[in-house]
């Protein structure tokens, strides 16, 4: 079966990352799948979880409401599935990051919404103990990074979530966001300089 | 820089060598001296992203797999070619009902007892379960007097309860548990009814059979809620105070006399007796007018 979105060596360049197989298998594999095909939805799974998952991480930052959220998104494309149309592993990336990304605006509606819960003062937490501080330092830059990219246009994150966070070429991204390769590169040099910019006004970028 | 391609190929290129595991430093002296500046500063941010997605641990990858395939195994017998009689099942309610009770009839009186036997033990997400129903309906409306409808409904409230102790027992879901306890309150609430109509009559049987029906229904409930969890066992409570405000109904609307007691041992045939108490050695009763 195909070998895209492997998980990657530790430390290394994540080899078989990007778009790989035939169309053909996945025209197959959608249609066995429509017929609620077992083999044919595990194949599709274990195709495209983890680039959601990475895609989740990378905007939520934290493992919970990834995994949760994941769960979401593929229980969606289940109940979904007739509603698929793709022809190749692009266009059903491209419809499950259709659900994802509403599954993810969702997410953040509640939780903007959600009231925050006022600790009773005689709760005792258990503290963990301190971080060290390279994990702390790593944390704080991170949350800075998400938040910074959330200030982006729509068009110039998603740019950049295709490029660095599922490891998509210029042609891929390019059919993701929907635009030619141009607008992609001019998208992602704006992105890039605006982050720079946010991150660098913190003093952060570049650490 | 920004409409310079050559940039943006500096940039991918730098970039996977420092992830290959090259210094940026060393990378640099490699490209034009008016791409250093920019590389410099955006190579070390891409990386960051970069590190934004990290990846699903294994045992979260396959237990959302086994739980996606449960799902897809549900939705691939849901979706079952359902033949004439499928069809049917999933037609609008008057037609559906009307459909079935015939075929009800038509099981009963036609030979067809396999299918009911089958349903027998049928519970609501079962396909089965809508013949059971409609035997169950058969049965109700063939009942004459007020002495045999009260049997029947009384009948069709201890499988109700037989089916929550199945439902329970197979961990079925808790809307399947709360449809269940749906029909048991209708049922009870019919029952009541009935009785209190054929009490105003003079005929005291049908309460009679109604408290005790009430009784056993309340007692498995006490038997079974320790074992519920803590969703379902609330659902148990509400039935049960519904069914402590039916008895009280039935006691206070039909003028009964009646002996209640504590002791468990005494059993519900003491109510049949219209009055008598059964005292077991050791049992204590009270009596209310």
């Amino acid at each position: 079966m195909m070998d895209a979105f492997a998980v990657p060596a530790a430390g290394g360049i994540r080899e078989g990352d990007g778009f790989q197989g035939v169309s053909g298998e996945i025209v197959e594999l959608v249609r066995r799948a429509k017929a609620y095909d077992r083999a044919a939805f595990a194949s599709l799974y274990d195709i495209s979880v983890t680039p959601v998952y990475r895609y989740l991480m990378a905007r939520l930052g934290v493992v919970e409401d990834a995994e949760e959220l994941t769960q979401e998104v593929f229980l969606a494309a289940l109940s979904g599935i007739q509603g698929l149309r793709a022809h190749d592993q692009a266009g059903l990336m491209s419809w499950l990051f259709c659900i994802t990304r509403n599954k993810l605006a969702d997410h953040l509606r509640r939780r903007y919404r959600r009231p925050v819960a006022v600790l009773d003062d005689d709760i005792q937490l258990e503290d963990p103990g301190p971080l060290p501080d390279a994990l702390a330092v790593a944390r704080d830059e991170q949350a800075e990074l998400r938040d910074a990219l959330e200030k982006l246009t729509t068009e110039q994150r998603e740019v950049v979530m295709c490029k660095y966070v599922l490891g998509y070429d210029n042609e891929q991204t390019a059919s993701h966001v929907g635009k030619n390769v141009n607008a992609v590169n001019q998208l992602h040099h704006r992105a890039l300089g605006s982050l720079h910019r946010l991150l660098t006004k913190k003093g952060k970028a570049g650490r | 820089m920004e409409q310079d391609p050559r940039f943006h190929a500096a940039l991918e290129d730098c970039r996977r060598r420092v992830l290959g595991g090259e210094s940026l430093e060393g990378c640099l002296v490699d490209y034009p001296a008016e791409f250093k500046d920019e590389l410099a500063r955006l190579v070390p941010l891409t990386e960051a992203i970069g590190r934004l997605g990290s990846d699903l641990s294994p045992e979260f990858r396959s237990q959302l797999r086994r739980h996606v395939m449960i799902r897809a195994d549900e939705a691939k017998a849901s979706q079952r070619p359902r033949g004439f009689l499928g069809g049917i099942f999933h037609s609008g309610s008057a037609m559906r009902f009307a459909t079935v009770a015939a075929i009800a009839l038509l099981l009963l009186f036609g030979g067809g007892f396999g299918a009911v036997q089958a349903s027998a033990r049928s519970l609501p997400d079962s396909p089965l379960y809508q013949v059971k129903t409609a035997r169950e309906w058969v049965q109700s409306i063939m009942a004459r007097d007020a002495d045999s409808q009260a049997n029947v409904i009384a009948t069709s409230i201890q499988e109700r309860g037989r089916e929550m102790e199945r439902a329970l027992r197979a961990g079925k879901q808790e809307k399947v548990i709360e449809q269940v306890l749906i029909r048991l309150a209708s049922s009870v609430k019919q029952l009541d009814d009935r009785a209190l109509e054929a009490s105003a009559r003079g005929n005291s049987r049908p309460v009679t059979l109604a408290l005790s029906t009430i009784n056993s229904m309340r007692q498995r409930i006490d038997r079974i809620t320790p074992r519920a969890s803590p969703s379902v066992r609330r659902l148990l409570q509400r039935v049960d105070a519904f069914l402590d405000q039916e008895e009280s109904r039935l006691l206070r609307d039909s003028g009964k006399l009646v002996l209640r007691w504590s002791n468990p041992e005494c059993d519900s045939a003491a109510y049949a007796a219209g009055g008598t108490a059964l005292l077991r050695p050791g049992g204590e009763w009270s009596r209310f007018f």
